[in-house]
């Protein structure tokens, strides 16, 4: 899952660039501003965290703008402020969810990922296709009950197209999301992470195929309510 | 009735956030599921959400609460997590175990770290700790509607044919059409300003992003080999029309057929 960071105190951009490496995420952090509005717009993040404590520009308005640029990506803030008027300001100005400052980090992930799960429209945090189970709580992932081990990057494979049932994932999505744009390999890695998965998933026992190729598009998780109709 | 604001803060703009509160409604009203057994606790909820303009249906059960979340349809659930009969954590795990994909809202009175990861691990969409204020509850209510609203796919219906922009693939009657990744792109295009007429160029710009293009006739290849394809599983109906000299569009059928 691949997160945008908008915070400018240098500090708190190393301990939450950390939190997130160790829950599993990867973050690109940038300053307030206009960079911050650009970069949601034009590349694909799953959830967004912004600091409202800089002081100029200020959270609320960095997040209005986002939101009146139709960037629908869901957004955590940050804050150190507990008012409940900020809180309210902020979540009616759009924001999906809000921590104060100190946080618990195993929370601060539980939230991320809570907000993540119910913008891909999934109420639990185990997704089920077909016989093929995906755990985003454990980061496990099992076919017919048995556990089938995967190695990181197979994980983030299997956890995207889960949570995108679906829907098409192009290469360049996968890529995003897996290296973060940072000393990516080549494309065709993709298909080598692929090709090892559906062995994988197939060599379980009641295994089958589960993931699609869309020529020219890139790969989908099959839904069982589109196979059945 | 208002609970007492935890911080003591002086709050000077209350109206601002009247107004924000306010400005949030939804066409219709909300339905909310309030499972709460302490009977004061209940009726504070009950008088904020109310005076909110929501519907709220209370029960001081958790069995009762699985029960109702299944059958009825509700745009959140408020859940304590202690109740007499069973945990909260208990019954947001038989919902969920049901397919019951309504978000939860937990409310608690211990902030444990441990109690706010388990739910959040088993389905929960927030978590609240008491005593909290109504407006942020009410904000925070809105705010997970709002987002388990905003989620839906995609559609664009023309007749039989259904394109799925999420996806990126083409039904007839709901069975898979094959089409290259052009082909779907053209009719993306097309879709999206259904029922306007989409010049060639645009389609040329759309499909190669204006840089070494084929010429522009490769467009008409392409809506030709399209209209077949539809063709062939909508007993010949295309739904695309040709606007001579300015482009094609994508049209509802004239006469909606009976079936």
């Amino acid at each position: 899952m691949r997160v945008l960071l908008i915070e400018s105190d240098t500090t708190t951009i190393r301990n939450i660039e950390l939190i997130l490496k160790a829950g599993g995420l990867n973050s690109y952090t940038t300053d307030v501003g206009e960079e911050a509005v650009d970069l949601a717009k034009t590349e694909d993040y799953d959830i967004i965290v912004l600091d409202s404590d800089a002081p100029e520009p200020n959270g609320l308005s960095v997040l209005k703008s986002l939101r009146r640029a139709k960037i629908d990506t869901p957004v955590l803030i940050l804050s150190s402020n507990v008012t409940v008027d900020a809180k309210v300001k902020a979540l009616s100005a759009g924001a999906d969810d809000y921590i104060t400052k100190p946080f618990h980090k195993d929370e601060f992930i539980a939230r991320i990922h809570a907000v993540i799960r119910r913008s891909k429209g999934h109420a639990e945090s185990v997704i089920t296709t077909g016989s093929l189970v995906v755990n985003l709580d454990s980061k496990t992932v099992a076919v017919g009950g048995t556990p089938v081990p995967q190695t990181c990057k197979e994980y983030q494979i299997v956890e995207l197209l889960s949570l995108r049932r679906g829907s098409t994932l192009t290469k360049e999505a996968f890529m995003n999301h897996l290296y973060g744009g940072m000393d990516e390999p080549e494309f065709k890695i993709i298909d080598v992470f692929i090709c090892k998965l559906r062995k994988k998933l197939a060599s379980a026992p009641n295994g089958q195929d589960y993931i699609k190729t869309v020529w020219g598009r890139g790969y989908a998780l099959g839904q069982p309510e589109q196979r059945a109709a | 009735m208002r609970s007492a604001n935890p911080n003591k803060e002086p709050r000077e703009d209350f109206e601002t956030e009247r107004c924000f509160s306010k400005k949030s409604n939804w066409g219709d009203r909300m339905r909310v599921l309030l499972i709460e057994d302490d009977p004061s606790m209940a009726r504070s909820i009950n008088l904020m959400l109310d005076g909110e303009g929501f519907n709220v249906y209370a029960t001081d059960l958790g069995e009762e609460g699985i029960d109702l979340g299944k059958v009825y349809d509700y745009d959140i659930i408020v859940l304590d997590l202690g109740l007499p009969d069973m945990s909260g954590f208990e019954v947001l795990k038989r919902l969920r175990a049901a397919k019951v994909r309504t978000p939860v809202l937990i409310l608690s009175g211990t902030g444990a770290t441990e109690a706010k990861l388990k739910a959040f691990g088993i389905g929960a969409d927030d978590y609240m700790t008491k005593p909290f204020h109504r407006d942020e509850f009410l904000a925070r209510i809105q705010a997970i509607v709002r987002r388990s609203r905003g989620h839906s796919h995609s559609l664009i219906r023309t007749g039989r044919l259904t394109v799925n922009l999420e996806s990126k693939t083409v039904a007839a009657d709901g069975n898979p059409v094959p089409v290259t990744s052009k082909e779907y792109q053209v009719l993306e295009l097309l879709s999206l300003r259904k029922g306007t007429t989409v010049a060639k160029e645009s389609l040329l710009d759309y499909l190669y992003g204006g840089a070494d293009g084929p010429d522009i006739k490769i467009i008409d290849v392409f809506v030709c080999k399209l209209r077949k394809k539809i063709g062939a599983v909508c007993d010949g109906q295309h739904y695309i029309e040709t606007l001579w000299g300015r482009g094609y569009g994508l049209r509802d059928p004239k006469n909606a057929q009976a079936a």
